[in-house]
């Protein structure tokens, strides 16, 4: 690359960035868009503090109720009830961490755990989520000593209730010696039990999860059957709401940019110092070379900054960094092109400026830069296809959470680079190169 | 040097310039006098290469045209209308153009420091040039032609807005490239400019040469006789001649003179003399 090519280009982005208002449009404002629009669409999935899941209660019995009300309660978990179809649905497409089935029977074996029948509860959790399901079954595990302790009124008045027990049966006289010798046996240990209890109870009560997976495969004894389900997640829908907002927000980055050097190419002319740098040794093809390379590196570094950022901050993990380099490199190739197409819509820079942004703006409303597509109806969403902006935030999503694979991301970078070479050859051949006077 | 060969250009039915022919050379300061609209600029333009001309050749050093980006590395331009970036420093604004024209490194360094210094703005390097004056502007776009050290330097009017003190050290910078070696071509309508500056000057009205020839020998045939003035007791005496020095020996000895003066012939007479008009309206 010329050393003239790069002062022109060097040149250009100094110039943005001494421009207060221009270096806001193509830096601050996309960032606010993001993380605003982020917010506004949050769809939270991924809170570790707080767990969504579902809850199905197929006992329909006063103590599976009691359970679920228990879990409602619970500060790890934010509880939604429903059937189990829409329960697994909601687990495979990552609405809610798990689902939680309170099976038929449930009510019946809570009143028997003494008797060694085990309630059973069946866990849906995406096997990829491997820290959730261990959290989630260590919770389950201490929320069901909690209820069966509860049931029985605490652990004292179980120890009260046992020595009675042992009492009684030493004087009475009634009950078959065969069964006397196995209670003698039983009981002593039962009251040992109830003591491991309360100290497995208070270990999870302080702990966080870690530690309350512990609790459940704490090797004396398991209260309760959990019996863990792989629903495997679909992995089609954004991660969070920031992966649709940065994308879009970027894109304005991306106008902003487009827009500036539009815009700086008149002015080049109405200041005379595209007179200047034609007078200068270097071609024509140097001059426009230069102003591309500009708004180029802008658009890339730009958009390449603001990926960082939401990946840092704010959980938008690309599936695939080649793919979304590519992207950018496509999406800035057609918006160089759509710059050199602005330059001649007009004369004066208020011109260019006014019809630039109103071409521009066309562009975002129809491509999904203000509305996100998957909100529009379906008639928009196929005539969003004329608008370059679509094409870019496809390129961008189907690199951070679509995971096309290459060959899908083929169309939207071949259609990006044609509008890059098409509207480029357009602006030049149309671009005046005679200043004022 | 310069080598402009039956150039015309036209604006639709306007005629700007008009079969201009002349040659400029090395070490010599070529002036382009002329009132508003005598296609000074224009033909400052064609030779920068931003014009095409509609007839006739221009050729820069070596022969090749302007159109040659190769040709242009040899030439400076000061435009009339200012061109320059505001946002940019002064410093800034000469080490941009100062790589476009080649320079990098130590060299360049140097040029912009010297090209700051001949247009005394070193004091304001640093600030951007939306800051300067107009005559500072003036002079920032003065160095900018000369910051990679052309020997074909086209100003024009480089010196409208600057104040007299500036000027006169411009001057002499000048005066200093043309002892160098440097070929000036300078527009302006000043006379008093083109008389201290240029070895030839062009005088130019409608798109075309009236004369061409150095400033005493325009004085010397289009000038006319120089006038002399007296103020006597008994009135005002006009007195023209090609020998004022006798003229005035001559009313002394008359006696009774309050006041004499000479006006020598100038290029504004020459101007006159010419076209029937004053050079400036
Ligand atoms: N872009 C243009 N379109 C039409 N006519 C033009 C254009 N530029 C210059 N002219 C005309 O060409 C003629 C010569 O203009 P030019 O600018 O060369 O004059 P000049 O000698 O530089 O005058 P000044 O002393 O005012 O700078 C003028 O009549 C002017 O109106
Ligand atoms: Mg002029």
């Amino acid at each position: 690359m010329s050393k003239e090519l790069l002062a022109l280009a060097g040149k250009d982005i100094r110039l943005l960035l001494r421009d207060k208002g221009g270096a806001f449009v193509t830096f601050v404002f996309p960032l606010i868009y993001c993380v605003f629009f982020g917010l506004i669409f949050a769809v939270r999935t991924d809170s570790t503090r707080e767990m969504q899941i579902i809850v199905v209660d197929e006992d329909r019995s006063e103590a599976s109720a009691g359970f679920a009300d228990l879990l409602d309660a619970a500060a790890e978990f934010t509880v939604k009830r429903t059937q189990r179809a829409a329960a697994v649905d909601a687990v495979r497409r990552g609405k809610v961490v798990a689902y939680v089935v309170l099976t038929d029977g449930f009510g019946e074996a809570m009143g028997h755990v003494l008797l060694n029948e085990q309630p059973r509860i069946e866990v849906g959790v995406d096997p990829a989520r491997t820290a959730e399901a261990a959290m989630i079954q260590g919770l389950l595990t201490k929320y069901s000593f909690e209820s069966i302790m509860g049931d029985l009124g605490g652990g004292d008045g179980l120890r009260r209730q046992i020595r009675a027990a042992t009492e009684k049966l030493q004087t009475d006289t009634d009950t078959p010696p065969m069964v006397r010798l196995a209670l003698g046996v039983f009981l002593p240990e039962l009251e040992r039990f109830v003591t491991d209890v309360e100290k497995a109870s208070e270990n999870s009560a302080t702990a966080d999860g870690s530690s309350a997976g512990q609790v459940g495969t704490m090797g004396a004894w398991q209260p309760i059957d959990i019996a863990m389900v792989d629903v495997f997640r679909k992995r089609t829908g954004p991660k969070n709401s920031f992966n649709i907002s940065f994308p879009q927000g970027i894109i304005w980055g991306v106008l902003g940019c487009c827009a500036s050097f539009g815009t700086s190419m008149v002015i080049e002319r109405t200041s005379g110092t595209l007179s200047r740098l034609r007078v200068a040794p270097i071609g024509r093809t140097t001059i426009l070379g230069g102003k591309a390379l500009a708004c180029f590196g802008s658009t890339v570094s730009l958009s390449a900054v603001l990926f960082l950022v939401g990946w840092l901050f704010f959980g938008v993990v690309p599936k695939s960094i080649a793919h979304l380099a590519v992207s950018l490199v496509a999406m800035a190739t057609a918006f160089v092109g759509i710059m050199m197409f602005l330059s001649i819509l007009g004369k004066t820079e208020r011109s260019v400026s006014g019809l630039g942004w109103a071409v521009l703006l066309g562009m975002a409303m129809l491509g999904g830069g203000m509305v996100p597509q998957m909100f529009m109806p379906a008639w928009m969403q196929s005539l969003s296809h004329v608008s370059p902006v679509r094409w870019a935030i496809l390129a961008m999503e189907g690199a951070v959470w679509r995971d096309f694979s290459t060959s899908e991301m083929l169309l939207p970078w071949a259609v990006l680079f044609s509008v890059g070479v098409a509207f480029f050859t357009v602006g030049a051949k149309g671009f005046s190169w005679q200043s004022k006077g | 040097m310069l080598n402009l060969s039956h150039v015309g250009k036209r604006y639709g039915s306007l005629v700007a310039v008009d079969d201009l022919t002349f040659e400029a050379n090395p070490g010599e300061i070529f002036g382009f006098l002329g009132p508003n609209g005598a296609g000074k600029t224009t033909t400052i333009s064609m030779i920068a290469g931003l014009l095409r001309p509609d007839s006739g050749t221009i050729q820069l050093n070596g022969g090749a045209g302007p159109d040659q980006p190769h040709a242009r590395r040899g030439v400076g331009v000061a435009p009339q209308a200012l061109a320059l970036y505001e946002e940019l420093t002064g410093t800034e604004n000469l080490t941009f153009f100062g790589k476009l024209a080649g320079l990098h490194g130590t060299v360049l360094r140097e040029r912009v420091a010297w090209a700051l210094d001949f247009v005394t703005l070193s004091d304001r390097q640093k600030d951007r040039v939306k800051t300067y004056s107009g005559g500072m502007k003036r002079r920032l776009n003065l160095a900018v032609a000369i910051v990679h050290d052309p020997p074909l330097l086209l100003l024009d009017e480089p010196t409208v807005g600057v104040d007299p003190q500036s000027r006169n050290a411009m001057f002499e910078k000048i005066l200093e490239l043309k002892s160098r070696g440097k070929t000036v071509i300078y527009t302006t309508h000043y006379m008093e400019e083109a008389e201290r500056l240029c070895d030839r000057v062009g005088i130019i009205d409608r798109g075309k040469f009236l004369a061409l020839d150095s400033v005493d020998n325009l004085i010397e045939e289009y000038g006319g006789k120089s006038v002399v003035t007296a103020q006597r007791r008994d009135g005002e005496v006009r007195i023209e001649s090609s020998d004022p020095l006798q003229e005035c020996i001559k009313l002394q000895q008359e006696g009774g003179i309050l006041s004499l003066r000479v006006d020598r012939p100038d290029l504004e007479r020459v101007f006159l003399n010419l076209t029937g008009r004053a050079l400036r309206d």
